[in-house]
């Protein structure tokens, strides 16, 4: 049609298109960063612990074969150990070797400064080693090695420096298999392990069950999976639940935006077809070219804007990885294409049926025509309470709707987004505060652990400012076999959720409980509260243990299961009967000691038990522990060493990582795992920030124009009301009903309600830190451990501070209008 | 010749206790060419009247006939034929901010898929002396000059029947005597039946007859 372009003005409205564009690109960028957050995440973990996600150590030739030709592996590299470097206190520091080109080609090392070795007196090493050495960091420099070779011999031996990498070592949980820091071009001794490093497809869990099969299938080969270089799985609970909420929000927010945007734009429409009826449009042929103008307008519009939006992302996609040093994917265009598209849809046809609806209807005459009704019937009307209702429910124009919408949106994102960073942020002081720059060192088994020479090598280590060491019984059960414990890094307290047992006489009847055996060190601060009342000499020559019990009552369904009969049985009750000078009866395999019960203490500040599980936790010296377990020295099953915040990083990995080379004992390094959390928490802070601002802005400028259109058909209708009989007083009732205590009552809506509901969802969520199934009032008493209310509190005050501020600024002017009556 | 006649129609606003009587049984006849004018108080029924007469409202009880087919009985199609025959100007204008002048006077023919006659809208604009004016918007121009261009979107499908609500309402004397003076001019073009509402005196009496309402009913009929 040649006058199409008529019918498109006239249907053309700019507000929504802009708030259109605005929304899709919000999303569109939400979604883009959302998953470059995951790409950057996985980037970074890359880059700490390496492209490959699987190693196959100590294997032979012929081995290393079969598993490069499995189908499975995309990629994969070779490692061969030559010797050790022995380090001037005579120690073991790191281990000298070559690797072959595509192990280069794997980026697991990261090469710092320099080249790779080129000639066979070349070597690069790992930045850490170094400093163990005490060299300079000088490429080209000539460096001596002691190198310990297969058969033991010692040599030394003059190498160039041509180039430095990440320590990549300390990352790797390989303890008994050793991992280079010293890579040279080529060995002339005999080779002391051979690993091949590889990365897999990961297709099935089946290929996978395969290849490890395989890999098994050696003698003493083994495959160790680095858990932090797979690729995150992108279906898991916790990241559709952080970014499927993410995006969610901005996307009701969006939907928010455009049919606030857009049923402020209602009167114009509205206008629009009085218009073009009256002009002898019938209703059927307005209703379709509403439809078909208003679908073609969108369309065009989500077109453009998706294609530039997918243009830029994939630029900054492009180029962000250089100029921002950040990893960016253009990856889910997809999901934002669906996801605007569908919002926009609904939008406008809700928009057009809303329309079809309101055709004819006019908003503000309603008052209007009261007012004159009263005046023209020549009625008294005495403004009281009920005709207050009356002209209030009258005065709920759009514009206060919309304003109460927006102010409820509003209120709501900047509780979700607040919601979100406050409990990241408390999470991340949580872990700050209990793990911090910490390594720690655990088994579940009370026989084994660090040796006292290991302690002492870690309490000398530069950087480690202090120590917390436990040897702890875990089995479950008298006449059970040792049980695997979850440890739960609560090292704060160490004595907590471990598992014993001891023999619970009661009428005459021997019954087995369930306890936690710690061997109690001298140091101990535990040793403030009961010394006075204990005989420590006693304690230390291992015949009497500390007993501490909780009472029934304090566990939460008020009874222990049994664990000398068949498990089912529970005793209830109030207290458990155990005495100051009773015999004990403690039992682990087949040593069964009978003790004397020096004290049972009340209360201990230092302990929580885990109610749940054990009723109790029995103290004794290291001599009983011993006798108990049938060591001829002590084991430490649980170290955690705290590391100076000025410490050299690299160095202290380097010499912690290599503490310990005993497969059963897990070594966690918590201050890379504190380091990523930190960057993390930056970003989520940085982007949901920068996202609430700009909404809170949108939403106040919004507000602000409702409230001055608001005012305007107010002051017109000002002296309507005050021949009605409105005075000042009441004037200002309304003002404060309409808006300020609206807002009010919203924010104390959203966050009554929701504070709870969420903190028991986390709760659930997170019971690695607190017991499941809690009352509500638990829930709150912990729920508060989850979020940081100041955090997600202040911002909401703000908001509520400048919309009153608005508010308030409305109502003088309509008081200085009634003054004038 | 009639060509649009009313039989006791009536119209009420509100329900029950609220309820207001606007028109009450008013029973007119509508000549062809003739320019006709009706005048009354302010909420004496006058703007229902034409409002109801040109099919914008639909009346409570009564008829309403054009060229003797009663308005009520007609199908969709025919009542496009009558919207096609009529045209409307409004005390506000009701221009539509987006267009521009020409556009604005185009608008009924391309509502109505007519071809559009642009030889006739250039007409329209020169007996409105706005032809220098027709690219401009709404709000850059005068109120005289939107009602000027409202007369002429009114004209733009060569209407039978034209209403009048109280089209120089928002206008000064003078203004409103130019308006009405080219309302007059470009009747002359088409020979409509004008049925004009005014509270103006003056105006009312350039009409060929003045029909005159109180409270509803029509108290007097004049030439």
């Amino acid at each position: 049609m040649k006058y199409h372009h008529i019918l498109r003005k006239c249907f053309r409205e700019k507000s929504v298109v802009v708030a259109m564009c605005l929304s899709v690109v919000l999303l569109f960028f939400t979604s883009f960063l959302l998953d470059s957050f995951q790409a950057q995440k996985q980037y970074q973990r890359q880059m700490i612990y390496g492209f490959h996600n699987g190693a196959a150590f100590d294997i032979s030739e012929r081995e290393e074969n079969k598993i490069q030709n499995h189908l499975s592996i995309k990629e994969s590299g070779e490692m061969i150990v030559y010797g050790t470097i022995i380090g001037d206190d005579s120690s073991e520091i790191g281990n000298i070797g070559t690797v072959d080109q595509n192990f280069w080609n794997l980026e697991q090392f990261q090469l710092i400064d320099g080249t790779y070795p080129a000639k066979e007196n070349e070597v690069v090493m790992e930045y850490a080693m170094l400093d163990l050495l005490h060299l300079p960091y000088e490429i080209g420099e000539n460096i001596d090695l002691k190198i310990q070779v297969t058969d033991g011999t010692l040599i030394e031996k003059s190498y160039v420096l041509s180039g430095i990498i990440q320590t990549y070592s300390t990352n790797w949980l390989c303890n008994e298999h050793p991992l280079l820091s010293v890579i040279t071009k080529q060995c002339d001794s005999e080779p002391m392990q051979r690993h091949l490093f590889f990365s897999s497809a990961y297709k099935n869990e089946n290929e996978m069950k395969e290849l490890d099969a395989l890999i098994h299938e050696t003698n003493k080969s083994e495959i160790i999976f680095n858990e932090y270089s797979f690729p995150e799985n992108i279906f898991s609970f916790e990241q559709i639940v952080e970014n499927g909420g993410a995006l969610l929000s901005v996307s009701a927010i969006s939907a928010l935006l455009l049919i606030c945007i857009s049923l402020s734009t209602i009167a114009k429409q509205l206008y629009r077809n009085r218009v073009l009826l009256s002009l002898g449009l019938n209703k059927n042929k307005l209703n379709r070219l509403m439809v078909m103008q208003s679908f073609q307008q969108w369309l065009i519009c989500w077109g453009c804007t998706c294609f530039v939006s997918a243009v830029i992302c994939m630029m900054l996609a492009a180029f962000g990885k250089n100029i921002f040093q950040f990893t960016m994917t253009y990856r889910p265009f997809v999901v934002s294409f669906i996801m605007t598209f569908f919002i926009v849809l609904v939008m406008n046809v809700s928009l057009i049926v809303l329309l079809r609806k309101m055709n004819g209807i006019t908003g503000g005459k309603d008052l209007t025509r009261y007012a004159e009704q009263k005046v023209k019937r020549k009625q008294h009307f005495v403004f009281h309470k009920k005709s207050f209702i009356d002209i209030e429910k009258r005065r709920m124009r759009k514009k206060v709707v919309l304003n109460r919408i927006l102010c409820t949106g509003m209120i709501g994102m900047l509780f979700i987004c607040m919601y979100n960073i406050s409990t990241s942020w408390q999470l991340y002081q949580w872990n700050m505060e209990h793990l911090g720059y910490s390594y720690q060192w655990s088994t579940d088994s009370p026989t084994d652990g660090l040796t006292f020479q290991q302690l002492n090598k870690i309490q000398n280590t530069e950087g480690i400012e202090t120590i917390k060491y436990l040897s702890s019984a875990s089995y479950y059960g008298m006449n059970d076999q040792l049980l695997y414990v979850q440890y739960e890094n609560a090292l704060n307290d160490p004595y907590v959720k471990l598992y014993a047992s001891y023999k619970y006489v009661d009428c005459n009847e021997t019954t087995g409980l369930p306890v936690t055996i710690v061997m109690l060190p001298e140091n101990s601060s535990i040793w403030n509260d009961i010394v006075d009342v204990t005989d420590k000499e006693k304690f230390y020559r291992g015949e009497s243990a500390i007993c501490f019990f909780m009472s029934l009552a304090e566990i939460s369904d008020g009874s222990v299961q049994v664990v000398d009969s068949d498990m089912k049985e529970k005793i209830t009750g109030t207290e458990i009967a155990l005495h100051d000078g009773e015999m004990l009866s403690l039992k682990a395999g087949d040593h069964n000691i009978q003790v004397k019960c020096e004290r049972v203490i009340d209360h201990l500040n230092t302990i929580n038990v885990d109610t749940n599980i054990t009723p109790g936790t029995i103290f004794v010296s290291e001599k009983l522990y011993c006798q108990l377990f049938d060591m001829d020295s002590l084991k430490y099953n649980e170290v955690i060493a705290y590391g100076n915040h000025h410490a050299s990083y690299d160095v202290t990995d380097k010499l912690m990582s290599m503490i310990n080379r005993n497969q059963s004992i897990t070594f966690n390094n918590h201050r890379i795992e504190v380091e990523q959390m930190k960057k993390q928490i930056y970003m989520k802070i940085f982007y949901i920030g920068i996202v609430a601002v700009m909404f809170c802005l949108i939403f106040l400028v919004q507000m602000y124009q409702n409230q001055l259109y608001f005012l305007r058909s107010e002051m017109d209708r000002i002296h309507l009301l005050h021949e009605l009989g409105m005075n000042q007083r009441w004037m200002n009732k309304m003002f404060l009903i309409n808006s300020p205590l609206f807002a009010l009552i919203v924010f104390l809506l959203v966050n009554g309600i929701s504070i709870p509901i969420l903190w028991l969802l986390l709760t659930r969520r997170t019971s690695m830190y607190v017991e499941s199934g809690l009352s509500i009032s638990r829930v709150i008493k912990y729920g508060l451990i989850h979020t940081n209310l100041w955090i997600l509190w202040i911002p909401q005050v703000l908001f509520l501070l400048m919309y009153f501020y608005l508010c308030h600024k409305a109502k003088i002017c309509l008081n200085e209008e009634m003054k004038k009556m | 010749m009639c060509a649009l006649r009313c039989e006791n129609i009536h119209k009420i606003y509100g329900k029950s206790q609220q309820a207001t009587y606007a028109v009450r049984g008013i029973s007119a006849e509508f000549q062809e060419n003739t320019f006709y004018s009706v005048i009354g108080k302010s909420g004496s029924g006058k703007s229902t009247l034409i409002h109801l007469l040109s099919g914008l409202l639909k009346a409570d009880r009564g008829e309403i006939f054009y060229d003797e087919q009663p308005l009520s009985t007609m199908n969709e199609q025919q009542l496009e034929h009558i919207k096609k025959k009529t045209g409307i100007v409004f005390q506000n204008y009701q221009l539509l901010p987006e267009l521009t002048v020409r556009e604005n006077i185009l608008l009924p023919a391309v509502l109505l898929e007519e071809k559009c006659d642009e030889e006739w809208c250039d007409v329209i604009l020169e007996k409105l002396q706005m032809t220098d004016i027709q690219s401009k918007y709404p709000d850059q121009l005068s109120g005289g000059q939107q009602q000027r261009c409202a007369i002429g979107r009114a004209f733009m499908n060569r209407p039978k029947y034209l209403f009048c609500d109280e089209p120089t309402g928002n206008l000064d004397k003078k203004t409103s005597k130019s308006v009405l003076n080219f309302l007059l001019e470009i009747k002359q073009l088409t020979k409509p039946t004008i049925i004009l509402v005014t509270h103006d005196l003056d105006i009312a009496r350039s009409a060929d007859v003045v029909l005159h309402i109180e409270d509803g009913k029509l108290v007097s009929k004049s030439l």
